[in-house]
């Protein structure tokens, strides 16, 4: 990302498979870590420890980060970002998108784990693009 | 590879974006976009949109 500076952002969309059990908690609480401010270091260690995504190890990834206990577990019991989940998953569906990872490169999807090279040639057309 | 039209840009709602995309020219399918969630300026000229499984 770093040498598209200012031009190139990248958007994270929740998308848990329902036979992933524990997938949609682990979602919920990276949205209460970004409600701290901690949304990408949360995003990486959840990348970093799957599958351990018990309600202890989510609480504890957020002490690690300095996110306060109290109000993470609050954010995590009240399910405060469940709905904020369901949405993304619903405009995944809506756009045809069942398996993960799923990318839209300026609309155009691109669909599995893809080597960067992959996506620089898209990215470079893109910049080109009128 | 299925093509998608972006239709229209970045518009700011109350602290969320919005991305609106068509796909295949028909309906209309609008993103919600959680600035926290987003690494690079909202000005770019190429959005990557990830739908991604922790698990």
């Amino acid at each position: 990302m770093k040498e598209y500076d200012g031009r190139v952002r990248l958007v994270f969309k929740d998308m848990p498979l329902p036979f992933h059990e524990l997938a949609r908690p682990a979602h919920e609480a990276a949205r209460c870590a970004g409600e701290a401010g901690q949304f990408w270091p949360y995003h990486d260690r959840l990348f970093q420890e799957q599958p351990a995504f018990e309600r202890a190890d989510l609480v504890g990834y957020a002490a690690d980060l300095g996110i306060d206990r109290t109000a993470f577990t609050r954010c995590l019991d009240e399910r405060r970002f469940a709905a904020a989940v369901e949405a993304d998953v619903s405009q995944a569906l809506a756009l045809g998108i069942t398996g993960t990872p799923t990318f839209l490169v300026n609309g155009r999807q691109v669909v599995g784990a893809q080597p960067f090279e992959a996506f620089r040639s898209m990215i470079d057309d893109a910049l080109k693009a009128p | 590879m299925k093509r998608l039209l972006l239709a229209v840009a970045l518009l700011a709602l109350g602290g969320f974006a919005t991305l609106l995309v068509v796909p295949g020219g028909r309906a209309q399918v609008q993103l919600t976009l959680e600035p926290s969630m987003s690494k690079g300026a909202a000005g770019s000229t190429v959005t990557i949109v990830e739908f991604s499984d922790y698990q």
